[in-house]
C-alpha cells in the first residue's frame, strides 16, 4: 500500500537506520489485523449470544448499555481483573504457551487473506497451502492443553477433539483443492479475480461449500460437533484448568477461528471483496458476516453429534463426497 | 452408492428443516418481559397480599369479628379490637399480618362476612429489614385504597364496588 512506502522512505529520511525502517510497516499492518481480530471478537461474542437468545424467543443481553452492546467489553475488565491461577501439578512452561499457539496461527492466517483489491498483508501465491497448514495448529495447542493440564479428564477431551480435528481436516483441504483447480491458482487474491470474471464458486461447487462448511464446523469445535466443549462442560475438558485471561485467549482463539474460516469461505465461494456498488471492504464484511450467521444458525438449530457418529461422518461421509467433488471438477477443468 | 446418496439427502432436509424453525423463532418476538421495566398483566383473581377495603367514606368496613383469623391456616393474622359506649360495631385496633407467614390462600377473603378483606395485587414485598414484612392495620388499609388492577376474589372487586 501507498501509506507504507510513504511510512518507510519518511522513517529513512528521518535517519533511522534501515533495518528498523524496514520492520516498521510489517509491524503497523499486524497491529492493524491483531486490532481487527479483537474488535470483531467482542462484536461477535455479543452478536453469538443475541443471535442465540434470539433464536429461542427470547432477548439476549439488554441491559449493559443500549441492547447490551458493551457486555462484551464488561466480560473483558472482569477476565482482566480475575486471579491467574496455575495449577500446582501442570507442566508449567506449557500450560501457558498453549493459548499463545492455538492464538497466534489463528492470526497469521490473515495475513494472505483479501479484504479488498489491494488490502492484503502479503499475497502469497501458495496461500491455500500455507492457510491449510496454519489451521492444523490448533491441534498442536488442544494437545498441549490437554496434556499440561494434569487432570484425566482433560486429557480425554483434548484426544477426543484432536481425533476430530485430524478427521475433518482432509475433507477440508481437498474441497478447498478443488477450487483451487477452478481458479487455477493457489494465491487467494487470484481466486477472487477469477470470481470476478466467472461467477462466484459456489454456484459451481455446491457440494464443495456444504463439505466446507460441515468440516469448518468440525475444525472450529462447534456445534453440533463441540464434543470437547460440552459433554465434558460438566466433569472437564481441554480449557478446565485455565482461568481468567488465559482462558479469555482460548475463548477469544475461538471466534478469531470463526472469523478465519469465514474469511476463507467468503473468498473461495462467494467472491471475497467483489460486488457492484459497495466499496470492496464492506462486500468482504457482508459476506464474512453471513458465513458467520450461518454457522450460528446451525449451532442453536442442530443437536450434538456422538464422538464415533462424527469419526463416521468424516471419513465415511464427507472424505468420499469431497473426492468426489474434485473429480468432478478435474474432469470439468479438463474439458474446459 | 444409492444409500450413501439417500443419506445424504434426508441428512440435509432435515438439518434445513431444523434450520426453518430456529430462523421462524428468531423472526417472532420474543416473550421475554423485561422486569424492572416492564410486568406482567395480572390475571384477574390473582391473590397477592391480602388487604383491608373501606367503604365511600374511608372508613374500614371491618367488624373486628376475627373469623379471617380462625379461618388462617397459619394463624398469621393477630387482631385487637374494643368496644366503645354506645357504638354496636367494635373499634379495630391492631390488624397485624405476617407477609412472612401468609401463604396467599386466600381463606381469610372467603370467611369475611363484611366484604372488608381483599388479595390485591401487591407481589413485591421484598424487604431488607424483617419488621417490615409485619404488615399492620394502617398499612393494609392504604393498599386497599390504592389498588388499582382489578382483581376479583370470590366475588369481591378491589378498587370499586363489592359485587356481593
Amino acid at each position: 500500500m501507498d501509506m507504507f512506502t510513504a511510512m518507510h522512505s519518511g522513517l529513512v529520511q528521518m535517519g533511522v537506520p534501515l533495518w528498523l525502517a524496514n520492520l516498521v510497516p510489517p509491524l503497523v499492518k499486524a497491529l492493524i489485523l491483531l486490532l481487527f481480530i479483537l474488535l470483531n471478537c467482542m462484536f461477535l461474542i455479543w452478536m453469538e449470544r443475541k443471535v442465540a437468545g434470539h433464536m429461542q424467543r427470547r432477548m439476549g443481553p439488554m441491559r449493559t448499555g443500549p441492547h447490551g452492546i458493551i457486555q462484551s467489553l464488561a466480560d473483558v475488565i472482569k477476565l482482566i481483573s480475575k486471579e491467574d491461577i496455575i495449577p500446582n501439578g501442570v507442566d508449567r512452561w506449557v500450560f501457558v504457551l498453549a493459548p499463545i499457539v492455538a492464538f497466534a496461527p489463528a492470526f497469521a492466517v490473515f495475513m494472505v487473506i483479501p479484504f479488498g483489491p489491494t488490502l492484503i498483508a502479503q499475497d502469497l501465491n501458495i496461500a491455500l497451502i500455507f492457510i491449510a497448514a496454519l489451521t492444523s495448529f490448533v491441534v498442536i495447542s488442544f494437545l498441549m492443553a490437554g496434556w499440561s493440564s494434569n487432570n484425566k479428564w482433560s486429557l480425554l477431551g483434548a484426544m477426543r477433539s484432536t481425533a476430530q480435528l485430524i478427521s475433518y481436516e482432509v475433507p477440508l483441504v481437498i474441497s478447498v483443492v478443488a477450487v483451487a483447480l477452478l481458479a487455477g491458482s493457489l494465491s487467494l487474491q487470484e481466486i477472487v479475480e477469477a470470481q470476478r470474471e466467472s461467477f462466484w464458486y459456489i454456484l459451481v461447487q455446491p457440494v464443495g461449500f456444504l463439505v466446507f462448511l460441515t468440516a469448518s464446523l468440525a475444525e472450529l469445535n462447534r456445534s453440533p460437533f463441540d464434543l470437547s466443549e460440552a459433554e465434558q462442560e460438566l466433569v472437564a475438558g481441554y480449557n478446565t484448568e485455565y482461568s481468567g485471561m488465559r482462558w479469555a485467549l482460548l475463548y477469544l482463539t475461538e471466534y478469531a477461528n470463526l472469523i478465519t474460516f469465514a474469511a476463507i469461505a467468503s473468498t473461495l465461494f462467494f467472491g471475497g471483496w467483489s460486488g457492484p456498488v459497495l466499496p470492496p471492504f464492506v462486500w468482504f464484511m457482508i459476506k464474512v458476516y453471513f458465513f458467520i450467521f450461518l454457522v450460528m444458525w446451525i449451532r442453536w438449530t442442530l443437536p450434538r453429534v456422538r464422538v464415533d457418529q462424527l469419526m463416521e461422518l468424516g471419513w465415511k461421509g464427507l472424505l468420499p463426497l469431497s473426492l468426489v467433488n474434485l473429480a468432478f471438477t478435474g474432469v470439468y477443468v479438463l474439458i474446459r | 452408492m444409492r444409500t450413501f446418496l439417500a443419506e445424504v439427502y434426508k441428512a440435509l432436509k432435515s438439518a434445513i428443516l431444523g434450520l426453518k424453525v430456529t430462523g421462524k423463532n428468531m423472526v417472532t418476538p420474543a416473550i421475554t418481559v423485561q422486569y424492572p421495566d416492564e410486568r406482567l398483566d395480572l390475571p384477574v383473581g390473582y391473590r397477592g397480599i391480602p388487604v383491608l377495603l373501606s367503604d365511600a367514606e374511608g372508613n374500614l368496613k371491618c367488624v373486628s369479628c376475627e373469623l379471617c383469623a380462625r379461618a388462617c391456616p397459619v394463624e398469621c393474622i393477630e387482631i385487637q379490637s374494643h368496644r366503645e359506649e354506645g357504638k354496636k360495631i367494635k373499634v379495630l385496633d391492631v390488624y397485624n399480618l405476617d407477609a412472612t407467614w401468609c401463604m396467599y390462600c386466600g381463606l381469610c377473603v372467603e370467611a369475611c362476612p363484611f366484604d372488608a378483606l381483599a388479595m390485591s395485587d401487591q407481589y413485591e414485598l421484598a424487604d431488607y429489614d424483617l419488621k417490615n414484612l409485619v404488615f399492620d392495620r394502617d398499612r393494609l388499609a392504604e393498599i386497599g385504597r390504592r389498588q388499582v388492577t382489578e382483581t376479583i376474589n370470590f366475588g369481591i372487586k378491589t378498587g370499586g364496588e363489592p359485587t356481593r
